[in-house]
C-alpha cells in the first residue's frame, strides 16, 4: 500500500471518529403482506415522527420502492444514520385475480398487477445500491419458500449484511423459532411491527449490525 | 395399497395381518405394494379420473373459460425456473410470472410472451448491464 493511500485511510478513519457518523442505506425486503411497510412506518415514526406509506391487508399495497433519508437510530451507545428503502413484496407470481378476490374491479386489478410486477423488478434492482437488508418474514407462515430461499441465497452471494425480522409475534400461531431453524446463519429478532413488541431489540441489532 | 407375495404372487388386502408371520400360502416373507386392480379397472373406464389427467382436465376447463390463446400457460407449469431464460413472463394482461433468480442474478431483463418461444429483450437494461461491466 502506498504512502498516499495510508494517509488517506488514516484521514478517513479520523474523520469518522471526529464526526462519529455512520451511514448505511438499508432495504426492507420480504414477501407480500409480511409487514414491511408496517415496520418501516414504525421505525420512521419512532425516530422521526413521520410515516412511510399506507398499509393494507390486500397484497402488493406497496408497489413502488419508497426511500426515507437520514433516520438516526441510537441504541446502547451505538448510533447509525440510515437511508431506509421500503420495497414492494417479492413474489414469483402476480395475478390480477388475486386483487379481484379482494373486491377490486377487473381494470383496477389489472393495473395493480402491472404496477406490482414493475415494483418487484424495481425492488430487486435496488439491491445494487444497498449496504444491508432487513428481511421481514411472517412468523405465522412456513419460512421455506422459494422467495425466501432465493433472496437469502442471493444476498449471501452479494455479501450483503442481513438481519431477519420475524414479524407478527403478536399472533398466537407465530413461530419465530421455525425461521431461526430455517436460516440459522443470520441474526434474527422476533418482533411485532404492529404493536411494537420487542422493537427495541431490533433497534439494538440494527445499530450493532449496520453501524 | 394391497400387498403381493414376491414368490407365489398371492395378493393380500391392505393391512392384512396374515402376512405378519409370512405368506400363509408359501411361507415367504417378502411382499410388494401393488395397485388395486379393481380401482384401476374403474379408472380405465373413466379416463378423467386417472391420476395426472384429473389436473389437466381442470386446467382445460379453466382455460376454456378464459380468453382464447391462453393454452400455452399450462406448458410453463412443468418447466423448472432455472431452465427459463426470461426474467418475466406475461401470461395475459394482469397475470405475470417472475423469475426471481434471473432478476437477482442478471442485469438484463428478458420478457417472454404467453406463446412459447416468443421473447422480448428489454434493451435499456441490457445496455446498462454492459456499461456497468466495462467500468
Amino acid at each position: 500500500m502506498g504512502l498516499i493511500n495510508k494517509v488517506k485511510l488514516n484521514f478517513s478513519s479520523m474523520f469518522k471518529k471526529i464526526f462519529n457518523k455512520k451511514k448505511a442505506r438499508i432495504g426492507i425486503y420480504g414477501p407480500p403482506n409480511a409487514g414491511k411497510t408496517t415496520l418501516a412506518n414504525r421505525i420512521i415514526r419512532d425516530w422521526t415522527g413521520d410515516a412511510m406509506g399506507a398499509v393494507s391487508s390486500v397484497p402488493h399495497e406497496t408497489r413502488r420502492a419508497r426511500r426515507r433519508e437520514g433516520v438516526t437510530i441510537e441504541s446502547n451507545g451505538s448510533k447509525v444514520t440510515l437511508d431506509i428503502v421500503d420495497t414492494p413484496g417479492l413474489a414469483t407470481k402476480v395475478d390480477f385475480h388475486e386483487f379481484m378476490a379482494h373486491g377490486l374491479e377487473e381494470d383496477e386489478s389489472k393495473r395493480r398487477a402491472k404496477e406490482a410486477t414493475e415494483g418487484i423488478i424495481e425492488a430487486v434492482k435496488w439491491l445494487d445500491d444497498l449496504d444491508g437488508v432487513i428481511l421481514v418474514m411472517d412468523s405465522t407462515e412456513d419460512p421455506f419458500t422459494q422467495v425466501n430461499v432465493t433472496v437469502i441465497g442471493n444476498m449471501e452471494a452479494r455479501s450483503l449484511p442481513l438481519l431477519i425480522a420475524a414479524n407478527k409475534v403478536d399472533l398466537p400461531e407465530s413461530s419465530p423459532a421455525r425461521i431461526r431453524t430455517a436460516f440459522p446463519q443470520h441474526p434474527l429478532v422476533p418482533i411485532s411491527a404492529l404493536d411494537g413488541q420487542n422493537i427495541d431489540s431490533l433497534y439494538e441489532k440494527i445499530a450493532q449490525h449496520f453501524g | 395399497m394391497p400387498h403381493k407375495c414376491t414368490r407365489c404372487e398371492k395378493i393380500f388386502k391392505d393391512g392384512d395381518i396374515a402376512i405378519l408371520d409370512g405368506c400363509p400360502n408359501c411361507g415367504w416373507n417378502k411382499f410388494l405394494f401393488v395397485h388395486d386392480e379393481s380401482e384401476e379397472g374403474d379408472d380405465a373406464k373413466s379416463p378423467d379420473k386417472q391420476p395426472g389427467k384429473k389436473g389437466l382436465k381442470e386446467i382445460d376447463e379453466f382455460l376454456s373459460d378464459q380468453e382464447p390463446g391462453t393454452e400455452e400457460i399450462t406448458k410453463t407449469e412443468d418447466e423448472p425456473e432455472q431452465d427459463r431464460i426470461e426474467s418475466l413472463r406475461i401470461n395475459e394482461p394482469g397475470s405475470y410470472e417472475l423469475n426471481l433468480e434471473a432478476l437477482l442474478e442478471r442485469k438484463e431483463i428478458i420478457m417472454a410472451m404467453k406463446e412459447d418461444g416468443k421473447y422480448v429483450v428489454h434493451l435499456p437494461s441490457v445496455f446498462d448491464a454492459k456499461k456497468k461491466k466495462k467500468k
